[in-house]
């Protein structure tokens, strides 16, 4: 597979203070790969040096087998982005600013060429309404229609579903999808979503506080086979020994003294129950979570018992 | 000016003392007694240190006894003040009283030299003095000094209106007052050349130089020019 | 380049905040004018007070001075004072105020060099500045014109006063403008340059203003130790050059030399000077912008 974009150790730092520390990873072509993290991890610093609005302070970024710096011009013709949010021009129509968006791609845009975009964006019949009277979904679909005008190869989504309604959501995940499968293009996408990146990505990278935490195909992170048991038990010492004898769990992760989480295998909740009660642990609530989230909540909680905030 | 012409008038009316010099100005009147009112087209200079201006096209009007006013109909000019004295006529209109001093020739242009001198000790001119041309009966060159407004200078050269007394070209000097405004208003833009002004903000001298043509004499001058 | 520009005019042009400026124009330009047109006499016994002692002025002359000429050059005087204000109000928005809404990601995430944007923001400044220009010609020339008819120009400078005669004047004003055209684009340049270094456009708008407010207030007050080390290099002092055009020779008897101008040397000094600080603010907001973190 030709690998689209390679980041070796891309640092960024703004005074004091490290947005960005050491982060390495690799898109494939024709991939969908996640960025995941919670606000201020550093996804959208990293996503905004791939678009060269910010310099890194050290690394280095290909894109395209080219270095991104040198070859700036030639790189950005064959990428679209949104970053954070879609902003346009209010006063003007969403034909006038897509118009505007193909120009400063250096194209000579035919109308009825734009008019198609924003139909594939489901704009069509507001292309002459201005920017203003949009919703936040119309503007972030615009948003995309601008990033798609050049016809790039590679689009970057800066938490393209920010402030959606679950419809609006909804769209521009099947909207992703198109790109992805009937258009075959290759797609970043950030979120602070995990259900979101879940639902679209191949690939995940989950940045905190500026560091990579774990990057991967997501079919290898979601083993369908394991799940995560979050028990609230009353006696640790007891529950310790019953785990340590217990030879299907893969691993306890004690939050607090009453609270643990347990992987295993997700037929086996009713035997790890069974044997709790058996030994005269008394289990005061049991939920099973995601392998994914809890990989999530495990790979971004830097305090022991703080709770990880995952939408 | 014009109060001492008019001195010069009485002492001449009075018939006292130099009876040559008397008899003199009483040639140049009977000359300028035959115009009672003149039109003219002229051509202006104006010299004052702080005013650069371009050469003008003026209409002049003079009537009897002592009005004359300079209008440029089409432009800009400034006209100083006391520009009335420029027509010799104005010497006669009065019959105050003055005492003539006869000082001789001028030996460089065989003018004849006469001082007037007021009898009335509050008259605003202090003193004045004419160059006459004796054979030609015509004043050449005056010189008037006021309490108020400092000096008038009259130079006239004549030709094709000469025997009408009136000149074909007059330069009327005259003491110009400061001027300076605030560069606040102004907000000038400084070259940087260093030069300091044209103008020194204190009185200096100004001058006006006429050209006059086409006289059109007693023909008629509309009274409403003057107003 | 010549797409993008059109974009970016569209852009000015088709805000309506940008027409705030000419209708402030129109109103200052017009107000001046109906107050000379109905009290013109008042405005004129003002302007000669000083010179009362030792010229007569009749109500013709007072009629022939107060022309559209003078009155242009009136409303002048008071407007390139005032315009840097509208200038910054554009220019300054350029890069702080697309960066303030977000648009500047929009443009920066496509295949443009920063410094071809720089370069395109300042052309559409100058455009601007130009169309500014222009609106005030055909509002406080053409206008003044129409409703004064013309006459010889007389301008009052603190210590003399400049005649030309009405043929030798029109001239002097497309040459004033085509000056005040570069004078503007300084401003504009400086705008630009604080633009890049904000993410709002009030900041630029407003430092724009008290420097060119600092500066003139330096160029117009008269302290020697300034005159020669400070003000010389004060863009605000070759602003006003424009006036040089106005400022006539004359012969050596005081009179005006047709078509000719007192210090020509230093009105391209001038020119110079203020094409220098538009290369160097120009630079230095290319130089700035080639490095700035977009992080709006």
């Amino acid at each position: 597979m030709e690998t689209l974009v390679h980041v070796e150790h891309l640092s960024k730092r703004f005074g004091s203070f490290e947005a960005v520390r050491d982060v390495s990873f690799a898109v494939q072509r024709g991939q969908v790969y996640g960025f995941l993290g919670q606000n201020g991890a550093g996804k959208s610093t990293t996503l905004r040096m791939l678009m060269t609005l910010i310099r890194p302070s050290s690394g280095s970024i290909e894109v395209f087998g080219l270095d991104l710096f040198r070859h700036r011009r030639e790189i950005l013709r064959q990428v679209g982005a949104v970053i954070e949010k879609p902003d346009h021009y209010g006063y003007l129509s969403a034909y006038e600013n897509l118009r505007m968006a193909a120009v400063l791609c250096g194209l000579r845009p035919e109308r009825k060429k734009l008019m198609e975009q924003l139909a594939f964006v489901g704009l069509a019949d507001r292309s002459q309404s201005p920017v203003k009277t949009f919703s936040q979904g119309m503007k972030q679909r615009l948003g995309i229609a601008t990033a798609l005008v050049h016809d790039p190869s590679l689009i970057i989504l800066d938490e393209p579903t920010n402030g959606l309604d679950p419809l609006g959501i909804a769209d521009i995940r099947d909207l992703i999808r198109r790109l992805s499968r009937e258009q075959g293009k290759t797609l970043i996408v950030s979120s602070h979503l995990l259900s979101e990146i879940e639902l679209i990505a191949d690939s995940l990278l989950i940045l905190h506080q500026g560091e990579k935490r774990m990057e991967g195909k997501l079919q290898d992170l979601l083993n369908p086979a394991e799940t995560v048991a979050e028990l609230e038990l009353n006696d640790r010492q007891l529950a310790d020994t019953v785990f340590s004898q217990t030879d299907f769990i893969c691993s306890v992760d004690w939050r607090s003294d009453r609270q643990c989480c347990i992987r295993l295998p997700k037929n086996r909740i009713p035997d790890l129950v069974h044997r709790l009660s058996e030994t005269g642990v008394a289990i005061q609530a049991v939920a099973s979570r995601h392998s994914l989230e809890y990989y999530f909540l495990q790979l971004t909680q830097t305090e022991p018992h703080a709770g990880a905030v995952v939408d | 000016m014009k109060t001492i012409l008019f001195l010069i008038s009485f002492c001449w009316t009075c018939g006292v003392s130099a009876q040559p010099a008397a008899d003199l100005v009483r040639a140049v009147k009977t000359k300028l007694d035959r115009v009672t009112n003149y039109s003219a087209t002229g051509k202006m200079k104006t010299n004052v240190i702080f005013l650069k201006a371009p050469i003008a096209r003026v209409q002049v009007y003079f009537k009897k006894p002592n009005q004359l006013r300079i209008l440029n109909e089409k432009g800009i000019s400034f006209i100083p003040r006391g520009s009335m004295n420029m027509d010799m006529s104005q010497l006669f209109i009065d019959p105050a009283g003055f005492d003539l001093l006869d000082l001789g020739i001028d030996k460089k242009t065989g003018w004849r030299i006469i001082k007037l001198l007021p009898r009335d000790p509050n008259s605003e001119v202090v003193l004045s003095t004419i160059y006459v041309d004796a054979a030609a009966g015509l004043i050449r060159r005056s010189s008037t000094t006021t309490r108020e407004n400092g000096t008038f200078e009259l130079e006239m050269s004549y030709g094709a209106y000469a025997e009408y007394g009136l000149a074909d070209k007059v330069i009327f000097s005259f003491n110009s007052q400061e001027y300076k405004l605030p560069k606040g208003i102004t907000f000038d833009y400084d070259d940087g050349s260093g030069k300091k002004s044209t103008a020194s903000g204190k009185p200096t001298k100004g001058r006006v130089e006429i050209l006059y043509t086409n006289y059109q004499i007693n023909k008629g001058v509309p009274e409403s020019v003057f107003r | 380049m010549l797409a993008l520009l059109w974009i970016e005019l569209n852009k000015i042009y088709r805000r309506p905040r940008t027409y705030i400026a000419f209708g402030a124009m129109a109103a200052i330009v017009w107000l001046i004018q109906l107050a000379l047109y109905f009290d013109g006499q008042a405005y004129v016994d003002l302007l000669l007070s000083n010179l009362s002692g030792s010229f007569e002025f009749s109500d013709l002359f007072k009629t022939h001075l107060l022309n559209g000429y003078l009155i242009c050059f009136v409303i002048l005087n008071t407007l390139l004072i005032q315009m840097p204000l509208l200038v910054a109000l554009v220019a300054g928005d350029a890069i702080a105020g697309e960066a303030a809404q977000g648009t500047l990601r929009f443009q920066l995430t496509r295949p443009i060099t920063r410094a071809q944007l720089i370069g395109i923001k300042f052309t559409a400044a100058v455009v601007y500045v130009i169309s500014l220009l222009l609106w005030l010609a055909i509002l406080a020339l053409l206008g003044s014109v129409l409703l004064f008819g013309i006459n010889d120009l007389v301008v009052l400078r603190s210590t003399g006063i400049e005649q030309m005669q009405m043929d030798d004047v029109f001239w002097r004003y497309l040459a004033a403008f085509c000056f005040a055209a570069v004078a503007l684009t300084t401003v504009a340049a400086l705008s630009l340059l604080l633009s890049v270094l904000a993410d709002n456009p009030i900041g630029p708008i407003i430092s724009t203003m008290s420097v060119v407010i600092v500066f003139t207030i330096l160029s117009e007050m008269n302290i020697p130790i300034y005159d020669t080390t400070v003000k010389p290099w004060l863009f605000t002092t070759h602003m006003v050059a424009w006036k040089g055009f106005f400022y006539v020779q004359a012969d050596a008897e005081g009179t005006t030399i047709r078509g000719s101008i007192e210090n020509l040397p230093a009105v391209f000094r001038s020119l110079g000077i203020l094409l220098g600080y538009i290369v160097l603010f120009l630079g230095a907001a290319i130089y700035i912008f080639r490095r700035k973190d977009i992080l709006t």
